[in-house]
């Protein structure tokens, strides 16, 4: 039993269950509140009935012409609600909106070590589109998958073909 | 960055002023102020009128602490009242940097009179007075402008303004008769010309109604041409709350009932159909009760036919139904049927996730006593165990799957929640703890495999082991240490788990182990608005355990955060009127005053102070300095308390205590 709905204000009070999770950052309210400010329909929460809040996601809409996309910022679930498929219903949400939004395709990074969430991408339809080099910093650094998947605007499938070498963090438009 | 403004000086700034002020931009932006001071003394030696150099000089003198001496060149620009883009930007930015944003709409306002059609001037006046939250004169600027450019953003940007000064307004009839009527005329008035374009303004529109619970308008909105612009989630919600609030209690019914056929998952749908079908009860003969039995078992038959990925809510929404049957006088049992039947059918297909009994806990307490054990007999044989020697432990339980760690600990965690614990001495409450701890044990082996960022499945033993010895701790610190050895042994075995890491923290505590409570608490990497909402777990209990030297960085922390919150915010409202996400202005705005009323705050400021008084007291005189340095007038300068609100999730430290607890 989910609610899934807007990701408001006062649920930074209480995102705790997802946020302690070590894998999970916690940002200055800036980043949350542009969000919120920048695309608002982006930012979308799932909720239990007792009104606990199981998982987020955070989402953006940017580039040009056939770049045109949705983007996945943060997506994360607590650790108690997993395997319940709500990452699958977040992504599905963010998806919809970017159809709407007529985007080309839908993208996000994840660590190259993340062989879980990869796993669970991949299983929603999302490509290995190309690697990013030393994308985390940290020690060492460590390499991002940029993974993708086309929406129907996209009907040669031109956006998901893809690249054979990996690129910068620099090159990354 | 303040370079950004250089390039946006206008033509009339020659050239020769711009290659001279280059350098000081760059150094600013480099960090470097004192180079930036010089550099601009060096071109004031030249030009010492320049407007824009005494700016950036002042700005420089800002960051460098001279903040007195920096006022003196501002007021002296100001009385100028400049009119070049770059010298308005900078002193903006010094205003923003010494927290006086008021001032940067006097500058402003200055500017527009010499020079009324100039849209960047009436841009930055708007933005300056959203700062500082001036809505009347936000709408008057909007107007302006969109005199000078008409364009739809600022059109709205002025109606949005309207609408925030009846949301301050505490007269409502000068709000709903003629606040909000103009509101609403101004945005019919774009209907009727067709000018609407963006689904920022049909949001607005449905806010004007709402605000003056016109909801049959609202519904109208949503049902016309204009709920193109509109997300479906959105229409979706607003018509459900709409019919909810004009009482339309049949039709919510039916759409609610559609919305659930569609996505028989979504909690906030069953708790609208639930209110419309129990407010139709008392006003209609029909067999509403019976269509929603109808009606809702449907929906658990078809997860019953799925062989995987079943759904929870249909499940839920029986226990769900049932407990508001019987809230609502009805008999429950007579007219749906079994509640522990129902449980148990959720239970067996659910109990091997670990949130199955977050998801019990609201109705699981419906359950009529008498059928108590009956239940936890059934949740026990779910879990799948041979039980055929109950009296001997070490035999009783072998796991082979993780699915039976969930479904076992689910069942210790109601019998819990269902009282059975507070049946137990206190022999028998720690001899459970190290049954359970036994069983942690045992099933360590299971854990293989799982990366370090992961739960461990049998960590629930070990959080119910630490539960039950705190029932019987009764100010025995032997049983803090026995609760700190197995909280810190799981702990080791699972270093991500942030439930064993509340909790160890708080134990320390209760024990009064300053520096390990610290320690554990510093590995939650708590931060930002987490600091408001988590930090009483040991801001106070510091000081009280005699670390005020650690209490100290961790106060200084908080208060920074909640100082510099109410510049963030402001900032984001700004954005929030240049995206049109006007739903999130009123929303920002009673944000910023959740934290600057929390309760968390007041405290530590006042235990920030005291302190002060405590370290810094070498000598009289310097304790009377402090004293004199605090407050002007102690008995004025309290926080106020009575507003003050409690930001604490305490949601987040998990018990199965039974809810009379």
């Amino acid at each position: 039993m989910t609610t899934l709905r807007p990701f408001t204000c006062d649920d930074m009070f209480r995102f705790n269950f997802v946020n302690l999770d070590p894998l999970t950052e916690t940002y200055g309210l800036t980043f949350y509140l542009q969000y919120m400010a920048h695309w608002p329909e982006y930012f979308q929460l799932t909720e239990a009935p007792g009104g606990e809040i199981m998982g987020y996601i955070m989402g953006k809409a940017e580039g040009h012409a056939t770049n045109w996309h949705g983007h996945v910022t943060a997506l994360s679930v607590a650790p108690d609600y997993r395997r319940l498929g709500l990452a699958a219903k977040l992504m599905f949400g963010l998806e919809e909106i970017s159809e709407k939004k007529q985007a080309y395709f839908v993208d996000l990074f994840v660590r190259v070590s993340n062989t879980v969430a990869i796993n669970m991408y991949k299983n929603l339809g999302y490509i290995i589109y190309r690697t990013v080099l030393e994308y985390y910093s940290g020690s060492p650094d460590e390499d991002a998958y940029d993974m993708r998947k086309s929406l129907s605007r996209d009907v040669d499938k031109l956006s998901v073909v893809p690249l054979t070498h990996p690129v910068r963090p620099e090159d990354i438009e | 960055m303040v370079s950004k403004m250089a390039t946006k000086m206008k033509p009339v700034d020659n050239s020769v002023n711009e290659r001279r002020l280059r350098p000081i931009y760059d150094w600013l932006d480099n960090g470097n102020n004192k180079k930036a001071l010089q550099e601009a003394e060096k071109v004031l030696k030249k030009q010492p009128n320049l407007q824009c150099a005494r700016v950036l000089k002042a700005l420089a003198m800002v960051r460098l602490g001279k903040s007195e001496e920096a006022q003196t060149i501002l007021q002296d620009v100001q009385l100028e009242e400049p009119c070049e883009d770059a010298t308005l930007q900078a002193m903006a930015i010094c205003y923003r940097e010494t927290h006086r944003p008021e001032l940067t709409c006097h500058i402003y306002e200055a500017a527009v009179r010499k020079d009324p059609l100039n849209e960047e001037f009436l841009s930055h006046l708007f933005m300056g007075y959203v700062r500082i939250g001036d809505y009347r004169k936000q709408q008057l600027t909007a107007m302006a402008l969109f005199k000078v450019k008409p364009k739809n953003p600022y059109y709205f940007w002025a109606v949005m303004s309207i609408l925030m000064q009846a949301y301050v307004n505490d007269d409502t009839t000068v709000c709903l008769t003629i606040t909000l009527p103009l509101a609403e005329r101004m945005i019919k008035k774009f209907v009727e010309e067709k000018k609407i374009e963006a689904e920022a303004e049909v949001q607005l529109y449905l806010m004007v109604l709402e605000k003056q619970k016109k909801y049959q308008e609202a519904l109208q909105v949503l049902q016309g041409s204009l709920s193109e612009k509109l997300a479906n989630g959105m229409i979706e919600n607003k018509k459900g709350e709409y019919l909810r609030q004009m009482k339309r209690w049949d039709q919510m019914l039916d759409y609610t009932e559609e919305l659930l056929r569609s996505n028989p998952d979504q909690w906030s749908h069953y708790s609208l159909y639930m209110e419309a079908l129990f407010e139709l009860t008392s006003t209609t003969n029909a067999d509403v009760i019976g269509r929603a039995k109808t009606f809702l078992l449907s929906l658990m038959e078809q997860e019953r036919l799925k062989s995987e990925n079943k759904l929870r809510g249909p499940y839920l929404a029986m226990l769900f139904f049932w407990q508001q049957l019987q809230q609502r006088n009805f008999d429950a049992s007579t007219v749906f049927g079994n509640f522990r039947e129902f449980a148990q059918e959720y239970v067996e297909v659910m109990g091997d996730k670990p949130c199955a009994f977050q998801d019990l806990r609201p109705f699981v307490g419906s359950l009529p006593p008498d059928q108590v054990n009956e239940f936890l007999g059934c949740v026990t044989q779910s879990v799948g165990l041979d039980q055929s020697s109950p009296q001997s432990p070490t035999t009783f339980l072998f796991f082979f799957q993780v699915k039976q760690i969930c479904r076992h600990l689910l069942h210790i965690q109601l019998n819990r929640f269902l009282g059975q614990h507070d049946l137990l001495s206190k022999e028998e409450k720690i001899e459970l703890s190290q049954k359970l701890w036994g069983h942690y044990l045992r099933t360590k082996s299971l854990n293989a495999g799982l990366l370090a960022t992961d739960f461990r499945p049998n960590d629930g033993y070990a959080l119910l082991a630490a539960h039950l010895l705190l029932d019987t701790w009764n100010n025995d610190p032997v049983v803090l240490d026995k609760c700190l050895l197995l909280l810190e042994t799981a702990l080791a075995n699972s270093p991500a788990n942030y439930h064993l890491k509340l909790l160890v923290t708080r134990v320390y505590t209760l024990a009064g182990h300053g520096r390990a409570a610290f320690q554990r608490y510093e590995s939650l990497d708590v931060k930002y608005i987490q600091l408001d909402s988590l930090g009483h777990l040991l801001c106070r209990p510091l000081i009280s355990m005699g670390l005020p030297y650690t209490a100290s960085p961790l106060l200084s922390n908080t208060l920074r955060f909640y100082t510099t919150h109410a510049r963030e915010t402001s900032e984001c409202l700004i954005s929030a009127y240049k995206f049109g996400s006007f739903g999130k202005i009123p929303e920002f705005t009673q944000f910023c005053q959740r934290l600057d009323s929390s309760a968390h705050f007041a405290s530590s400021t006042t235990e920030r102070m005291l302190l002060d008084l405590l370290l810094d007291g070498s000598s009289h005189a310097k304790l009377v300095q402090s004293a004199a340095g605090m407050f002007a007038d102690p008995d004025k300068d309290q926080p106020d308390w009575k507003t003050c609100v409690d930001n604490r999730d305490c949601g987040v430290f998990v018990s199965w205590d039974p809810p009379a607890k």
